[in-house]
């Protein structure tokens, strides 16, 4: 009976989807002559320059990934939208006009499951059918505000920044994004996804803000509602509009195998950010994550080791300590090693130390590491 | 009289936001708590351009291309740079770090800098060398492709620290000033009375 439940609802969300009238058809390209094509050509050199980005994570099975959710969400669309990760670490994404997508590698490290990646790529999808980018061209144009729109077409200094383009070129308003939010939600209700998590997203957010006292200077807060509220607008939505929906899907093992393998490398970045509080809260989310115990632990060294104090040292001590025995990587004793040495327990360091040179394979930094045991042997 | 007050104040003013370009000439000179030597003529930037910590910054075809930035004297507490937002952290040394500490330090405060998602910040092959110095490679890359390529030559003494940063576009750049860069970091030397 569940069943039939969902599926007659998916139908019914899909008709209502498909009756809203979006702004552009599929396919959808500028008529020529025109502001949006302008526009559209500043998008396409930012999509560009995303694309030969440095910092861009070129994976293709995690873009096909990202892609597939993408297209559940929105079908007849699939085709204008081209998706692009980059390296990162604070929680963001944006979409430009002509269908560029790009998500920063701290949006996916925060997520749960494909559930909340639909709810939040699916308030991407509405940006672009509502064509809110070329409404604020257009409003800023009538502002006076053009000029510093302007000079991220021709300026060295625009392409410089261009990793934060699509984020910081045109500041969708409030109301675009109240309304993405609730178009978004529709969207994954239609695609069978779970809508209450879309407010579990920003949630999650706001309890970070709130663990790290910050708010007012992220990027996506100073265009975007509050997390808090936002959260519990989009939960009283769901429940209000979406309560037919039984056993809907949260794709919390789909996420976890495509997801999984990049997040060491996700965490990486947010703990070469130096925000411990935001770092220590995002730690503790992932105890259970698809990141294996023995990275986890070691995680949790490199962050306590980063804090530096003579406490946080002894807990990085311990934190390694689990990392080893939890099949961590290797550079879990080395980083012992440091540590102690930090202490100024230096027999006990350079005995990690010794272990690590004396793994299966020699690490790239041996000579470093000899090094170190040279100059405190004797101390 | 009031005018000269504030002619005095404008001047007074003038001279706290730290002055012009000058030029440093080749020569021994006392930057900080350091002593070096330059083989080079270098443009010396005016203080208020300068990083937080840094006691100065050098240039030869200006800092897009190419510059030396000096910290001479970092202690327990100290962030290279001043953090760009009011909720952004920078790491700040601690006087137990190690090498391996500091290149961690110094990749993550040029990573914030530079603003992350902006740049692509890569330190690597750390060589330990003697007398508690030592040396490793940063490199950026822009998101636009640019390359720059950067060594930094730094030094422990009582709990406390000393940093040269040598950053160059890849390009012709780095090679062309990277000999007067290494002799630089070669003649660095803590001045004893400075202590």
């Amino acid at each position: 009976m569940n069943k039939i439940y969902r599926y007659c609802s998916v139908l019914m969300f899909a008709a209502w989807q498909t009756s809203a009238a979006a702004e552009i058809p599929p396919g959808y390209q500028p008529a020529s002559d025109t502001d949006e094509e302008s526009l559209w050509y500043a998008f396409d050199r930012g999509e560009s320059l995303l694309k030969h980005s440095p910092l861009r994570v070129s994976d293709a099975a995690l873009e096909r990934y990202l892609k597939s959710v993408l297209c559940r969400l929105t079908p007849d669309y699939c085709d204008d939208f081209r998706i692009y990760v980059t390296l990162n670490p604070e929680f963001n994404a944006a979409t430009s006009g002509n269908g560029a997508l790009h998500i920063w590698s701290g949006m996916l490290l925060r997520l749960d499951n494909e559930a909340q990646l639909a709810a939040l790529l699916g308030h991407e999808v509405a940006h672009y059918l509502n064509r809110d980018a070329l409404r604020q061209w257009r409003t800023a144009k009538q502002t006076g505000a053009i000029a510093s729109v302007l000079s991220f077409g021709i300026s060295p200094v625009g392409d410089l920044l261009s990793g934060g383009f699509f984020a910081g070129l045109l500041p969708f308003s409030q109301s675009q994004e109240l309304a993405a939010d609730a178009q978004g939600l529709k969207m994954m209700a239609a695609a069978g996804y779970n809508p209450a998590e879309a407010a579990v997203v920003w949630q999650n957010f706001a309890d970070e803000q709130a663990v790290a006292n910050i708010g007012k200077g992220l990027l996506i807060m100073s265009t975007h509602p509050g997390s808090a509220g936002r959260s519990e607008r989009l939960r009283r939505q769901a429940q209000d509009t979406y309560s037919l929906i039984k056993n809907a899907d949260s794709g919390h093992a789909a996420y976890r195998q495509a997801i999984g393998r990049f997040l060491p490398r996700f965490l990486e970045e947010q703990l070469k950010a130096r925000q411990p509080d935001r770092t220590a809260f995002l730690l503790q989310r992932l105890r259970h994550s698809a990141i294996g115990s023995g990275d986890w632990h070691f995680y949790r060294g490199e962050h306590l080791r980063h804090i530096g104090s003579e406490k946080h040292l002894l807990q990085a001590v311990n934190a390694y300590q689990s990392a080893i025995a939890n099949n961590g990587p290797a550079q879990a004793l080395r980083n012992t090693g440091y540590a102690l040495i930090r202490l100024g327990k230096y027999s006990e360091a350079i005995v990690y130390l010794q272990r690590y040179l004396a793994g299966p394979t020699p690490p790239q930094d041996g000579g470093v590491v000899l090094a170190t045991i040279e100059k405190y042997r004797d101390r | 009289m009031r005018t000269l007050k504030l002619l005095i104040a404008f001047f007074l003013l003038q001279a706290c936001a730290g002055g012009s370009y000058s030029l440093l000439p080749p020569g021994e000179h006392r930057i900080g708590q350091l002593l070096v030597r330059s083989d080079a003529a270098w443009n010396r930037l005016p203080a208020k351009y300068q990083p937080l910590e840094a006691d100065a910054v050098l240039t030869r075809h200006g800092t897009n291309l190419d510059s030396i930035i000096i910290f001479s004297d970092l202690r327990a507490g100290d962030a290279l740079f001043r953090a760009p937002s009011s909720y952004r952290g920078m790491p700040r040394f601690e006087s137990t770090m190690l090498p391996q500490d500091i290149m961690e330090l110094t990749e993550s405060s040029f990573r914030i800098r530079l603003g992350e998602g902006d740049a692509r910040v890569a330190v690597d092959d750390l060589r330990i060398l003697p007398g508690d110095r030592f040396e490793f490679a940063m490199n950026h890359t822009a998101s636009n492709g640019f390359r720059i390529r950067g060594i930094v030559h730094g030094g422990l003494y009582s709990g406390r620290a000393w940093l040269i940063v040598y950053q160059a576009a890849a390009d012709h750049y780095f090679d062309l000033s990277k000999q007067d860069a290494l002799a630089l970091f070669a003649s660095a030397r803590i001045n004893k009375a400075g202590i």
